[in-house]
């Protein structure tokens, strides 16, 4: 074996040794720069049960074990509530196709849980994505959520069957695998940055 | 003589009937109802053409019981519907009414109305001028499915 192949051993050792810690540090260390606001301390969500809109008891709990985006409408709403959960689809999708992390799980909470039957969510929310989870229950139980997120709902003091409509908070939060709110996506919405702050926030946090 | 006299003469009277209204509407369409909903919103973009500034004063769609301007503000983080009541649009210029902004709100649809179904809208303005859309229903969910058949909903 001549010396100069001897003196070549070493080298590569080297480069595959970085590329492998590449790999296995595939993190970012730095917070990363976004239009979302990222919380300094995870937030807990206090206890509550709702209703999925499979009509299956739902509680905080069951947040746990994905990353997953919340947010608050109302299936009266014309405009806004159906274009959050078209870009919640997007951004999904996204997600999906640039595959570095996976794409997180979206849940949509009724703040008009008077005409928000779970059944009406259930068609409601599956037209946009069958993944896709809606949720209704008590009012005390949704503005408890509501305010765990720095929502602000206010539900008008009316028959469900005048017309209506229901001021909210628009951002939409997200939590993390334990089930904390790391993060905030603050209003007007758009999909690109919401899908690329989602990826470096799961990237940074995800081993944190 | 005396009948091409009469003739000009009409066609003198008849010129502002003729003149084209200067508001035009573009790319209306008309977000499909989400299942057991019965509200949705009319989109489009305004154009006046004309010297002068037009207001939009009243709304109505045939296929919908009542019709109203709205407008989704966002005031420190909170989306709130607005109810506008006269939307002016400077000369030459366009006006949009797109997803998350101004728009018309449909009230009580008439019938089910689906992707594919036409929505009769008609805009009155304060010069008079009566505008009358045909905006076809459009299913918008944010699936690749709907996006790449041609469907534009003015967003991003």
């Amino acid at each position: 074996m001549n010396r100069n192949l001897l003196l070549l051993i070493p080298l590569a050792l080297l480069v595959v040794g970085v590329l492998v810690a590449n790999l296995v540090v595939d993190r970012p260390d730095r917070k990363p720069d976004t239009e979302a606001v990222i919380l300094d301390q995870p937030r807990l969500i206090p206890d509550m049960i709702l209703l999925d809109h499979h009509g299956t008891a739902w509680s905080p709990g069951r947040l746990q074990g994905q990353w997953s985006l919340v947010f608050f409408g109302f299936t009266h709403c014309p405009d806004i509530c159906p274009e959050t959960m078209v870009q919640m689809n997007q951004v999904h999708r996204l997600v999906e196709e640039k595959g570095r992390v996976m794409p997180p799980s979206v849940i949509f909470v009724t703040v008009d849980p008077a005409r928000d039957s779970h059944e009406r969510l259930a068609d409601y929310v599956p037209y946009f994505n069958r993944h896709f989870l809606g949720l209704t229950g008590g009012e005390e139980a949704i503005l408890s959520l509501a305010a765990s997120m720095g929502v602000p709902v206010s539900i008008p003091d009316v028959a469900p069957d005048e017309d209506y409509e229901v001021d909210h908070g628009a951002s939409i939060s997200l939590v993390d695998p334990e089930g904390h709110i790391r993060a905030f996506f603050t209003p007007p919405h758009r999909v690109e940055s919401i899908a690329d702050d989602y990826e470096a926030i799961v990237r940074y946090l995800r081993k944190r | 003589m005396p009948r091409l006299l009469s003739a000009l003469c009409i066609l003198c009277l008849s010129l502002p009937l003729m003149a084209e209204p200067p508001v035009t509407a573009e790319k209306p369409w008309v977000r499909e109802a989400p299942p057991g909903t019965s509200v949705t919103a009319a989109y489009l973009m305004l154009h006046n053409r004309g010297e002068e500034a037009v207001a939009l004063t009243a709304v109505s769609a045939d296929e919908f019981a009542r019709a109203e301007l709205h407008e989704t503000v966002h005031d420190e983080g909170e989306a709130r519907m607005r109810r506008i009541d006269t939307l002016t649009i400077p000369p030459g210029e366009k006006v949009a009414l797109e997803p998350g902004g101004k728009h018309l709100m449909l009230h009580d649809a008439r019938g089910e109305l689906r992707d594919g179904d036409w929505v009769t809208l008609t805009l009155r303005f304060d010069n008079e001028q009566l505008l009358q859309i045909a905006a076809p229903v459009r299913k918008r969910t944010g699936r690749a499915s709907d996006e790449n058949s041609g469907h534009d909903g003015g967003h991003q």
